[in-house]
């Protein structure tokens, strides 16, 4: 069994019209056995950019306080807030570092300039490597069900409500065949006015 | 990380490092001493398992204008360890002011061949000439032990040809005998050996420098073998054409 | 004060500024391994990139599929990759490798242009690269085509990921080189035109993308000249266009996900003093 589906969850990010969302499911798992049903995948790193931690818990959590580190020390050394693609490159750049002897996690970051509103969507592999389309991403264990279905649900210029529904959509269709990803799931839509965040209705078992 | 010679050539899936067969030269290689200068041949194949990588590599490498190595083993090793000796020997002939013999040039690449000797996979042959003791050959095979030869073959392909240089070489060989003799013992080479292929590169290092040919299998000139007849295998009561 | 300093020294030296690659987790690793745990899978660029030099300059092109495993992990992602204003680089191999080497290429050459003053060299591409992939004996993934024109001349180069390099008139990399290269040892003619070439590197990653199931989606083309650079891309091929379907509504209406929770953050910035 690979360390990667070891503790289980999937994070999916959709790009609309001047908005995005990025949804997680809840489960923590230690293989087949589910340990929590509140472990969010996603967290926050300014008012419009969050971003997703997929793969081994511990070293998400790890790698998230690395990030959070980064992050804050680059907005303390340029006072200014942080753009989703200078996160990216931050972030690629911490991963790569440990090119030989990766942590276990594939991060995914979704946002807003905070100037422009321009949306920004993009995944890691484990060592860094930067995929940016212009749709969705999506990583951890039900990634190969949601690009399936995402690629049905996903379309072009999409406003705040109906990419919420598309994410949502999307994320309980592939909790329906992934095991190791599943009790409920989250939904933050980042727009330029708002996040909203929605905790949706799924199966629980 | 405690890899050390063959270990470091496996795949480490725990890495991502998935090594390609590495590009090596499975080459023909040939050098030989005449009057006043030494003659070089080379054939032209990098192969990286069955796949030929590249049909007309240069194994000759120009170090100074009267100074060659021809490479075989890993391509990588063996330029990497030209690099770094061409800087040293430039860099020694510009503090002294005068050319590097071509006898301290291989004990350059000795200690490095020799040094590294755990961790490199590289044969080399220097050819050179000096006005001390005019053409010289140094073979430094895998491990880096340095002999002065007359005449010399490496590779994979030498095994090849080995006999006929034997027979061919004796004293005081004109230049134009020695590359006749060295651009068919390249021919020899390419005809049987596998691993060696694609066109014959002759190299001339005398005083005057270093002049380098190139002949090509569909241009006249390139070393050919006639094969005695095969025997047909055709029933005996098929009609011989 | 000083507790604080001996800690930057210490634990934080390497966040504050990272120098170089961390182990820190090697050992973990390997001990996973030998228990049986399957490596994460990396993206690579499981790649067609064919170069071709011709008269006066040089055309580069690349396919722009990348994968992990079996899954396509990006449908459009640039394997053309810039090094200077006249030097570009194809990458097959390891993605985060690729990305990484190519960008210390183009920020070294960069500071080596405004230090001299003049134009880098394909040459110097190619050194810097070799000798970084030498060094990390093959464990950093990446295979290159690095072409250019300097004021000597139109260069390719193909450079391996254990540090081999050669010099080369046409040149294919990456899991369909081999479909590509036949097409280059059939139709490669020294001295063609700039049209004759780009349309002679299309053709050729048209063989590597229907050949190769790792290559595919669209492809991209550079071509250099002592004048200009130009870039052309994506351009989809039509054998690698989706079948629309003649009928297809996944629109959801508002409302059709039950919501459980809800919880709104709302910014209400009138001025913001940010410097940006």
């Amino acid at each position: 069994m690979s360390i990667m589906s070891y503790t289980g969850g999937t994070v999916l990010a959709m790009a609309g019209d001047d908005c995005v969302c990025i949804a997680s499911d809840l489960r923590l798992g230690e293989q087949m056995n589910t340990v929590a049903v509140d472990q969010k995948k996603v967290h926050k790193m300014s008012d419009k950019v969050y971003v997703g931690l997929c793969g081994f818990h511990s070293d998400a959590k790890t790698v998230l306080d690395k990030i959070m580190f980064r992050k804050n020390l680059y907005e303390l050394r340029e006072n200014r807030s942080i753009k989703p693609k200078v996160l990216a490159t931050i972030i690629s750049n911490l991963a790569y570092q440990h090119r030989f002897g990766s942590f276990f996690t594939e991060p995914l970051v979704a946002g807003l300039d905070p100037v422009s509103h321009k949306p920004y969507i993009c995944a890691m592999d484990t060592i860094g490597n930067i995929c940016t389309p212009e749709d969705f991403v999506a990583i951890g264990t039900g990634a190969e069900y949601l690009l399936g279905v995402s690629e049905s649900f996903w379309r072009k210029g999409m406003n705040s409500e109906e990419l919420f529904e598309a994410t949502a959509q999307s994320m309980l269709s592939a909790l329906e065949r992934d095991a190791a990803s599943g009790w409920g799931a989250v939904v933050y839509t980042i727009t330029k006015n708002n996040v909203n965040i929605r905790t949706i209705k799924a199966r629980m078992d | 990380m405690d890899m050390m010679g063959e270990d470091m050539r496996k795949a480490i899936p725990a890495l991502g490092f998935y090594p390609q067969q590495e590009i090596s030269t499975g080459t023909t290689l040939i050098a030989m001493e005449y009057d006043g200068g030494v003659v070089i041949g080379t054939d032209s194949r990098t192969s990286a398992g069955s796949f030929i990588s590249s049909r007309t590599t240069n194994k000759i490498t120009p170090i100074t204008d009267n100074l060659s190595v021809l490479r075989s083993g890993s391509a990588a090793d063996t330029q990497a360890i030209a690099d770094i000796v061409k800087y040293y020997i430039e860099t020694y002939s510009l503090l002294e002011n005068e050319p590097v013999t071509v006898y301290r040039s291989s004990q350059i690449f000795r200690q490095f061949l020799y040094q590294y000797r755990d961790s490199l996979s590289a044969s080399v042959i220097i050819a050179g000439w000096d006005s001390k003791l005019g053409g010289q050959l140094y073979a430094i095979p895998i491990g880096g032990f340095t002999t002065r030869q007359r005449s010399t073959a490496s590779g994979s392909g030498s095994t090849y040809v080995l006999g006929y240089l034997d027979k061919a070489w004796r004293p005081n060989l004109t230049k134009d005998e020695c590359i006749e003799i060295v651009k068919t013992a390249v021919g020899l080479a390419v005809f049987r050996d596998g691993s060696s292929g694609g066109v014959c590169r002759i190299g001339v290092i005398n005083e005057q420098g270093t002049t380098l040919t190139l002949y090509r299998p569909d241009k006249p000139g390139f070393p050919t073998v006639t094969l005695p007849e095969a025997h047909n295998t055709y029933a005996t009561h098929v009609k011989n054409q | 004060m000083a507790a604080v300093d001996s800690f930057q020294n210490g634990v934080l030296q390497c966040e504050i500024e990272p120098n170089g690659f961390d182990f820190s987790n090697c050992t973990r690793n390997c001990a996973l391994a030998r228990m049986g745990a399957a490596p994460p899978r990396l993206n690579s660029t499981g790649t067609t990139i064919v170069a071709v030099t011709y008269k006066d300059g040089v055309v580069m092109g690349a396919d722009s599929r990348a994968t992990a495993g079996n899954i396509i992990a990006d449908k459009h992602c640039e394997k053309v990759h810039y090094i200077t204003d006249s030097i570009y680089a194809c990458g097959a191999g390891t993605a985060a490798d690729l990305d990484q080497v190519t960008k210390m290429l183009s920020s070294s050459l960069r500071l080596l242009e405004l230090n001299t003053g003049r134009k880098a060299r394909v040459i110097t591409a190619l050194r810097i690269a070799k000798q970084h992939l030498f060094n990390y004996m093959g464990y950093i993934g990446a295979y290159l085509l690095i072409g250019g024109v300097d004021p000597t001349g139109p260069y390719l180069y193909d450079v391996s990921a254990n540090g081999v390099t050669m010099a080369r008139p046409f040149a294919a990399q990456g899991s369909g080189s081999y479909a590509a290269i036949t097409v280059l040892e059939k139709d490669f003619k020294i001295g063609m035109t700039e049209e004759e070439a780009s349309n002679l590197v299309q053709v050729a990653l048209h063989a590597g993308m229907h050949g190769d199931n790792a290559s595919g989606n669209s492809l991209n083309l550079v071509v250099i000249t002592p004048e200009k650079t130009i870039f052309r891309g994506p351009i989809v091929p039509d054998f690698c266009n989706k079948p629309e379907p003649i009928e297809s509504d996944y629109k959801f209406k508002t409302g059709s996900t039950t919501v459980l929770k809800k919880k709104e953050i709302k910014f209400d910035i009138v001025e913001s003093m940010d410097m940006h």
